[in-house]
């Protein structure tokens, strides 16, 4: 029994990162109806700018990570006003293309500014592990998990009751009558956009003390895409269960392929394994809106 | 009109006699310093290009100097395919490669063309030339290197009880290709097998494994991933107070996993090919003088004794008389326990066996530095040539 419940542990505390990074692919998608592959390399992004100020700069690591966001506000106006916003009205192919084409930018800008190496940050937090009901868990994964409920509690209650969530809701839910009700919709894809980077750069700051980072970061964005259309592509309680789900799906079904048919490897293709399941019997997720059209 | 004649001929033999002046032997390089495997790549290369300039500043191949034509092929086998096409249309004699899925691809074209190609893909079947005329590396097989290891550990082995042994490996040919002959090895030496496990080269989490090997509660587990996912597994295994010792494949194990693993690695083993920067060793002023003592990892110095090997090919050919892609086969093959300054284990090829050597370096991690401990010879047993 206790080995399950360290690998549902573990599973979840994995899962809370995947959630962060679901919850960047949502809040645009959410907005714009773009799904923006080039999200695992925002992730990379934040994470190269954070070690930059930290270790090149040597900064305090909480002024790395307060400048690091400011440069993901900066980073996502950049995209949205210079690579999106002259996509209005484009056919979604190219905006997809677009942002597969953005992927590589940034990760051209990272290899010529950083080269490939793997670079390390200093540690952070304590390396001894804390014991969660009576189980050995990484202070760094704790930090983690505690910091994405935070961020899901704040972007709840942001779109629940602020001005500008409801604004962005509206947009999402019907981009034409918002204009007519006087929502500047530029202005909202623009601030999704710089969500998005928001969140992504904290994941990947999380996942750079995690295991360090090299120009390979991207490849997460890949990984956590099961767990965005598990959830559903429009919703933030989707993105947060999702990831929550993937990630104790890996361990538990590379524990039970063990255990029932000593079988290893499973942890590799379960969350692919659910997404094609999940693509066949729910195709918009768990949580996503079913939208039904009239032929 | 035959004055005319004359004089057009000494101006043909004037211009071909300098040009054969100004030759160069040229050379190809397949190099991966953008795709999945540049953290490495960069350096190995960077180790051949170091090289070759060394090789030029004193005196080149018999008074030619070496070219190099460097393609970044971003570890896509297609783009290999393409940049070999043009390697060949500009006359390269030789080839420095890279992985496995490239060399593989490329078996058969070179040894149509006879290009001998050095490359840092250390499968079995490369060093086997029935399979791979013109396939040459200087690192010993995986699973020579792997056999090797195993013989350190149990060779240091002070218990009467014969010691536990566990695999884990991604589910690729680099991890999964040695298990067979490292398995078969392991019960020759008197090991016990307890089991495997699979984990992958991007894994953050390592625990369902680490569980799993605790009920097994292996003595050593022999990795076979890269230095990413070996530093989420021995993080994880400290934090689970996982009790075994691990031995890392050649690509697991270098000065990237202390920083990445921190205290985690601390006296763990691992298999190299190559000296560690600043080893005492003949070569290694070299080394210093070339990279400005600026230190570089291992990868570097395999790169640069790659090269350095391949060089010493082209100049016995060049004794032998013209440099050719199949001069320089030959002269690989008649190459006897040849020192490449001390910087890796001497290299011997033959005509029916492509294994540079049966020694491989064992390095431990020692105050978060890459320390070599050992070089374990093996016998060159033709059983395992291939395997």
């Amino acid at each position: 029994m206790e080995y399950y419940l360290q690998l549902i542990i573990n599973g979840l505390v994995v899962g809370s990162i995947y959630s962060l990074v679901a919850l960047g692919f949502v809040i645009i998608f959410k907005a714009t109806k773009v799904v923006n592959f080039a999200q695992g390399e925002m992730v990379m992004a934040g994470a190269y700018i954070c070690f930059a100020l930290t270790v090149q700069y040597q900064l305090p690591f909480l002024l790395s990570f307060l400048i690091t966001l400011v440069f993901s506000l900066v980073l996502g106006i950049l995209v949205e006003r210079m690579v999106l916003r002259p996509l209005i009205g484009e056919p979604i192919i190219s905006v997809v293309m677009v942002t597969i084409g953005l992927s590589s930018i940034l990760k051209s800008l990272v290899q010529v500014f950083w080269g490939t190496q793997i670079r390390v940050f200093p540690p952070i937090l304590p390396q001894e592990p804390i014991m969660v009901f009576g189980l050995p868990i990484a202070p760094v994964y704790i930090a983690a998990s505690v910091l994405c409920l935070l961020l899901f509690a704040v972007f709840s209650l942001f779109f629940k009751y602020s001005s500008l969530g409801i604004a962005m809701r509206a947009t999402a839910f019907d981009q034409q009558a918002a204009q007519s009700m006087g929502i500047g919709i530029k202005n909202i894809f623009a601030l999704s956009w710089c969500i998005a980077a928001v969140v992504s750069s904290i994941g990947g700051i999380i996942l750079g003390n995690i295991n360090g980072i090299n120009s390979q970061l991207g490849h997460l964005g890949l990984k956590v895409f099961p767990a965005v259309i598990l959830g559903g592509l429009d919703s933030l309680l989707g993105a947060a269960l999702g990831g929550l789900i993937i990630g104790v799906l890996e361990n538990l079904s590379e524990g039970l392929a063990r255990d029932l048919l000593n079988l290893g490897g499973f942890k590799e293709v379960a969350s692919f394994v659910v997404l094609v399941i999940i693509l066949m019997v729910k195709p918009y997720g768990l949580f996503g809106t079913k939208e039904i059209e009239r032929v | 009109m035959i004055k005319r004649i004359l004089t057009v001929t000494v101006i043909m033999a004037t211009l071909l006699t300098g040009s054969t002046a100004f030759a160069t032997l040229k050379v190809g390089v397949l190099s991966d310093l953008t795709g999945p495997t540049s953290s490495v790549g960069v350096p190995y290369a960077q180790g051949v290009t170091d090289c070759i300039a060394y090789v030029n500043a004193n005196g080149g191949v018999n008074g030619e100097e070496i070219k190099l034509i460097q393609v970044d092929y971003a570890y896509n086998v297609q783009q290999a395919l393409s940049a070999y096409k043009r390697f060949k249309s500009q006359g390269i004699v030789a080839l420095q490669g890279w992985g496995t899925g490239d060399t593989e691809a490329l078996v058969r074209f070179v040894s149509r063309d006879r290009i001998p190609v050095f490359s840092a893909s250390y499968s079995a079947h490369f060093m086997d030339p029935k399979k791979a005329p013109y396939n040459f590396t200087i690192a010993p097989d995986y699973s020579t290197q792997g056999r090797a290891g195993l013989k350190y550990i149990k060779d240091n082995w002070k218990e009467s009880r014969a010691p536990k042994l566990a695999f884990v490996y991604p589910d690729k040919p680099y991890g999964l290709v040695p298990l067979k002959a490292m398995k078969e090895y392991a019960k020759e030496l008197g090991f016990e097998i307890t089991g495997d496990e699979v984990l992958g080269l991007k894994a953050m989490d390592a625990t369902p494994q680490l569980l799993a090997l605790k009920k097994q509660n292996p003595d050593f587990v022999w990795v076979g991933g890269t230095t990413p996912s070996t530093a989420v597994l021995m993080k994880d295994a400290k934090k689970l107070g996982f009790g075994g010792k691990f031995l890392v494949n050649i690509w697991g194990n270098d000065e990237n996993l202390a920083k990445m693993a921190g205290p985690a690695c601390e006296g763990n083993f691992g298999m190299q090919a190559a000296a560690v920067y600043g080893q005492d060793v003949s070569g290694m002023k070299v080394i210093e003088e070339q990279t400005k003592g600026q230190p570089q990892m291992t990868h570097y110095l395999r790169g640069f004794v790659s090269t350095l090997v391949m060089v010493e090919g082209m100049k016995k050919a060049a004794a032998n008389g013209k440099v050719t892609g199949k001069s320089i086969k030959e002269a690989l093959e008649t190459m006897r326990d040849y020192d490449p300054m001390g910087l890796a284990p001497a290299i011997s090829y033959f005509p029916d066996d492509h294994r540079p050597s049966m020694a491989v370096n064992v390095c431990t991690v020692k105050d978060g530095k890459l320390e070599f401990l050992e070089t374990v010879s093996l016998p060159r047993d033709d059983k395992w040539l291939g395997k």
